[in-house]
């Protein structure tokens, strides 16, 4: 069984990647517009967000199992 | 932990216990991700020196490829977790033909793989011993990387393979400095104007983006590692999807802000004029002969205020998990050719260990063989000028980490283009096996009666990679010829073994694939997909007698 430091752990670096990803995706857009120059940086903020995701859903089920 | 890494090749007689299944999420994790993780500090170098402004797009395309290919394995390795990897999913999916060029292609990935990385392990070690420089000094970095194979050689064939636990701590290492580069490099260096800039203004030809982007796809190779950790991971079903979704998105977003990075990044330290004394950016700087084979050193080592820490380990870190890379290679192959030959699908010398270590010597020493005849291809240009002239006339100056890099990603976009094909039949074909993880994006359809899912995410990774084995093609004059010609006289030794023993030359022999996939699943501890499984295959049985009554 995991501990809850280790699941906390977990879950603020979901929080970060979100976060990370979204302000990723917002410093691309303003800096380069809609431009293909955009599109690596946005996947970027998308892979971040989705591990942040990926990450969120994983604690919850172990909340869940608990 | 180490009960499964030390059985390394070592095989076992039908009486003897099974590989222990005691590998953690982490564990697992890791086993990937030393495999894996490893590729971008090879693959970064190449794709900047060929794809220049838009080597994240072409990281990009491959990443997003990467994406559809680690999904398929995901649940092929969560519905059958043996070690076989893409070729045991081919030759379950689409027979002994198909199965035999799947592996045949993984066999040279993975011979590739022991050169490719040990090659790029010396390159590392060259930033701190100059002497081993490949520009330099080639006789020297030729007789090392010789050295290297041999000594890897021997460790497998004497059995001893580098334990899991060192993996462990080697991988988490990585993603800590890895992060570290990335962190301080964003924070203190990175200007997204610069970025902008780079793509605008070297944007490559469509000829060097494809190149760019089969290069590319060799910084996502290493996949067969997921399902050699579901073989000794206990109930693999439940945490392979999530252990190998969290490797897949980490080395792609490593792999897309590393290329991001490169591209937008203001070095610490004034870079060297180029050949022609003309200013060079960071990203030329990274991309060329001199740095490709070591770029994240190079890179981590231009990073503010970090990079002095960075210049001192970061060769030093890469250089030992591209040496697990280089390992993995000639475990794997190995244990392949080890798993085709008791399938027929190779001649069963390859099946033959060593009376005291009992490790598959005959398959270790033929394939580290063929690395070594790989490496002298690849060294020749640079110890003898008459060849260098050859190569320059008939294959564009190709050599080096390029001749193997084209290689790698012939043999990747080949074993990785079957196994979607399987993945689709085997949805068709075994319907009845539980899957704990599907493929996003499937749409329901009725065959035989029975109720499938059609994968179209599969559709489109395999779309992707077959565009990937064609910009191959295209772009590599030493990919087009020796890849191709590696599957051809492979098959054509397949056909005469197959007819040597009286076995069907282009049918499959029988299968009784109820009967393994039970024993598969009951080894892995997964019980109640078993049970699953049994009542899956009755109702089938049930099914399909009510549909043979009801014909006339």
């Amino acid at each position: 069984m995991r501990s809850e430091a280790y699941a906390r752990a977990r879950l603020a670096s979901a929080a970060l990647f979100i976060l990370l990803g979204a302000s990723i995706a917002v410093r691309t857009l303003l800096v380069a517009g809609l431009s293909i120059a955009t599109i690596p940086g946005c996947v970027l903020a998308a892979a971040m967000i989705a591990l942040g995701g990926f990450r969120l859903r994983d604690y919850f089920a172990s909340r869940a199992a608990r | 932990m180490a009960g499964v890494s030390t059985a390394g090749p070592a095989l076992r007689a039908p009486e003897e216990p099974s590989l222990r299944r005691s590998v953690t999420p982490w564990g697992s994790f890791s086993w990937g991700y030393s495999d894996v993780g490893a590729d971008i500090f090879v693959g970064l170098g190449l794709v900047l020196g060929a794809a220049a402004g838009a080597s994240n797009v072409a990281f990009l395309f491959a990443g997003l490829v990467y994406v559809c290919i680690g999904l398929a394995y995901t649940e092929l390795a969560a519905a059958y977790p043996v070690a076989g990897g893409g070729q045991y999913f081919v030759f379950r999916g689409l027979g002994d033909i198909f199965g035999f060029i799947a592996g045949w292609a993984v066999l040279l990935d993975f011979t590739i793989d022991i050169v490719l990385f040990a090659w790029s392990c010396i390159d590392y070690l060259s930033k701190l011993i100059p002497v081993l420089s490949f520009t330099a000094h080639p006789w020297v970095h030729f007789v090392v990387v010789f050295l290297v194979i041999v000594g890897l050689a021997t460790l497998n064939i004497i059995g001893v393979r580098e334990s899991s636990a060192f993996n462990e701590l080697v991988s988490g290492m990585d993603v800590v400095s890895e992060t570290a580069i990335l962190f301080f490099g964003f924070l203190f260096a990175f200007e997204p104007q610069l970025l902008v800039h780079t793509m605008q203004t070297s944007w490559p030809t469509p000829f060097n983006l494809m190149n760019g982007v089969s290069l590319a796809i060799i910084s996502f190779v290493g996949l067969e590692s997921i399902s050699q950790a579901a073989q000794e991971t206990q109930r693999p079903a439940s945490v392979i999807p999530r252990t190998s979704i969290s490797l897949i998105l980490t080395i792609l977003i490593f792999a897309l802000s590393y290329s991001n990075l490169a591209l937008g990044m203001q070095p610490w330290h004034a870079i060297p004029l180029d050949a022609h004394g003309h200013a060079q950016a960071l990203w030329h700087y990274l991309g060329n002969e001199d740095n490709n084979g070591a770029a994240v050193a190079v890179l981590a080592s231009n990073v503010p205020y970090f990079g002095a820490l960075a210049a001192l380990y970061v060769p030093l870190l890469g250089a030992i998990l591209l040496l697990i890379s280089s390992n993995s290679g000639v475990f794997g192959s190995s244990r392949i050719a080890y798993a085709m030959s008791g399938t027929r699908l190779l001649p069963s010398i390859f099946q033959r260990v060593h009376p005291r270590f009992r490790t598959p010597v005959v398959s270790i020493a033929t394939f580290c063989g063929f690395a070594i005849i790989e490496l002298i291809f690849a060294a020749l240009p640079s110890l003898s000028p008459a060849v260098h002239h050859i190569y320059a006339r008939f294959f564009r100056g190709e050599d080096g980490i390029t001749f193997l890099g084209d290689l790698y990603a012939f043999g990747a976009a080949a074993s990785y283009s079957f196994v979607f094909v399987a993945l689709v039949a085997l949805r068709f074909t075994d319907s009845q096996s539980p899957r704990r993880f599907k493929m996003p994006f499937n749409i329901p359809l009725q065959y035989k009666g029975n109720r499938v899912e059609f994968p179209v995410v599969a559709v489109i990774g395999f779309i992707g990679i077959v565009s990937i084995l064609v910009f191959t093609m295209i772009t590599h004059e030493i990919g087009r010829i020796a890849g191709p010609s590696w599957i051809f006289l492979g098959f054509i030794g397949y056909l005469v073994y197959r007819k040597r023993k009286g076995l069907p030359m282009f049918r499959s022999q029988k299968h009784d694939w109820r009967r393994a996939q039970i024993n598969i699943l009951q080894e892995a501890g997964e019980l109640e997909m078993m049970d699953e499984y049994l009542v899956n295959v009755k109702r089938m049985d049930e099914r399909q007698a009510v549909l043979k009554a009801s014909k006339p």
